[in-house]
């Protein structure tokens, strides 16, 4: 298997480092600032939103680590922390539309603004299909295709940071893929 | 191993276009400053790693034992005025090395000799400015370097307030002095970055190192109130009008984050207690009229409806106040910084726990 070299590893803190040091947890910063942002910003399609999340998820871990609970996976706990925070966040919208109204909302033709998503990576027909067939799936679903296939966490980070087996994750990304292949048909 | 059909390779590659969605890089540095001060502030006490610290010492040694014994004393000495281009100037950053481990042995002490090699990367780069020698690569690994001392001199300066020794508030001014001059210094060193080499990166880590001395000159501060509290001694040339907006800044940092938990908390309670936020936030001072406010809670609005007063008090202290404040005022704000930011500990740890 080819390594790549942009995924950072599950523990990006040298040997001598603590994550509760400035640098440590610089270096936990530095390697998944943009990841866990973007992860975000695909779930909420908001900037302002992913922003504001991924403020969240960082000073939630610095709140962990200062009180002086120990992270074995920091990939993983990021990207639960993560996922606390937008399923929070969508409850918040529940109150007053509910997720399947947001996502119709979202992925309507409505214009684009600067804040909202990117378009231009789905100018074409088919990319147009790729993203409503998405917006289509449950958020578990989207989720766990959003983990695999952006962030590139392995079977096994995806399990750490959904708390489920690796059996269960594999089968479960197998049929999300399935499910999604059948939206966009 | 996943075997995908063309047809779910095709999805595939539609997920990694979605990796070239732009990220908010201002938003993120800024972020990234911010939590940083925060760990700067709030960083465990002694976290320093005991086989970390026994390995560090030890390399130093051998480093120390190598530059005295190999290349002998007279050679060490010239090395001191070498410049990163010359074939001496390993022999100097070994040297400092060897200081750090002699020397350094009083409390504060070796923070301040970190800060010395700190400034002296800084001197390295004007001199090579001053001979048309500037180059990327030098100026990038004295930068390095800069920043490497002013965070392990925060690390030393975890220990010190606990110290009993009255000469080390000394030590402290001093260090807050040098840290001053460090400040003006890498000023001048920016704007030669800026006009001579125009490299982004190197003017973005240079950014960086203004970010580390401000945490540093923080950390400074707060480790002088916190001797002075400990100490009940002040030191009759205190910044006293610098250390109490420091006191206000860290203050506010520290409310700010048992606020959340506070409110995280309430929100999932009663009614009342709602009210009771709102009431917080409008700094009013409700009567305990709802009985169905458990005690906790209601001891921690009080706790921190007094510490926004008091934080508030200290916020309103004007420029001119500052500047004429005896050294009893000034003790009087010390203290209350204790009490609040021990009240505060406490907080945080009871809303943890429960």
């Amino acid at each position: 298997m080819k390594h790549d070299r942009s995924q950072p590893s599950s523990n990006p803190l040298k040997a001598q480092e603590d994550i509760r040091s400035v640098r440590g947890f610089g270096s936990v910063y530095d390697a998944y600032a943009e990841r866990i942002w973007r992860h975000i910003f695909i779930r909420v399609r908001l900037r302002e939103e992913a922003n504001d999340l991924t403020s969240q998820v960082f000073y939630k871990t610095w709140e962990y680590v200062k009180s002086g609970r120990r992270i074995t996976n920091v990939s993983a706990f990021l990207y639960r922390t993560a996922d606390h925070a937008i399923i929070d966040w969508y409850r918040v919208q529940k109150r007053h539309v509910s997720l399947e109204e947001y996502l119709e909302q979202s992925a309507s033709n409505e214009p684009v603004t600067h804040e909202r998503f990117d378009e231009k990576a789905f100018a074409q027909t088919e990319a147009q299909r790729f993203q409503r067939a998405l917006q289509r799936m449950s958020e578990k679903d989207r989720t766990l295709l959003v983990m695999r296939f952006v962030d590139e966490l392995d079977i096994e980070e995806i399990a750490r940071a959904l708390g489920k087996s690796r059996g269960a994750v594999a089968v479960a990304l197998h049929r999300a893929l399935k499910i999604l292949q059948q939206f966009m048909r | 191993m996943e075997h995908y059909s063309s047809e779910q390779q095709k999805i595939i590659k539609h997920f990694h276009n979605l990796k070239s969605i732009g990220v908010d890089f201002a938003y993120l540095k800024n972020l990234r400053a911010e939590i940083l001060t925060r760990v700067a502030v709030e960083q465990p006490r002694h976290a320093v790693i005991v086989w970390q610290t026994a390995w560090r010492v030890a390399m130093r040694a051998v480093i120390a034992v190598a530059c005295l014994g190999i290349v002998g004393f007279g050679v060490v000495f010239a090395s001191q005025y070498a410049n990163p281009q010359s074939f001496l100037y390993p022999i100097k950053l070994a040297s400092e090395q060897a200081q750090l481990i002699l020397g350094g042995t009083q409390d504060g002490a070796k923070a301040d000799l970190r800060a010395k090699f700190a400034q002296i990367r800084l001197s390295e780069i004007q001199t090579l400015d001053q001979e048309n020698q500037l180059e990327t690569s030098s100026v990038q690994k004295a930068l390095a370097q800069y920043v490497q001392h002013l965070q392990d001199a925060q690390a030393d300066l975890e220990s010190v307030s606990s110290s009993n020794d009255v000469h080390v508030l000394d030590q402290l001014l001093a260090l807050e002095n040098r840290m001053f001059d460090l400040t003006a210094q890498l000023s001048s060193v920016y704007d030669i970055i800026q006009t001579k080499l125009q490299d982004q990166t190197i003017l973005d880590q240079a950014a960086s190192a203004r970010h580390i001395s401000a945490l540093t000159q923080q950390v400074i501060v707060r480790t002088i109130i916190e001797f002075e509290a400990n100490s009940q001694v002040v030191a009759a040339d205190a910044r006293k009008g610098d250390h109490i907006l420091t006191i206000v800044f860290l203050l506010q940092q520290q409310y700010d984050s048992v606020w959340s938990e506070f409110s995280d908390k309430v929100k999932q309670d009663t009614r009342a207690e709602m009210q009771m936020l709102s009431d917080i936030n409008a700094t009013v001072s409700p009567e305990k009229g709802a009985a169905d406010i458990p005690s906790q809670d209601w001891d921690a609005y009080v706790a921190l409806r007094d510490i926004k007063q008091s934080i508030a008090r200290m916020a309103a202290m004007k420029q001119e106040e500052l500047q004429v404040m005896s050294d009893n005022q000034y003790m009087d704000v010390v203290r209350e910084y204790k009490r609040a930011s021990g009240i505060l500990a406490q907080l945080e740890l009871s809303l943890r726990t429960h």
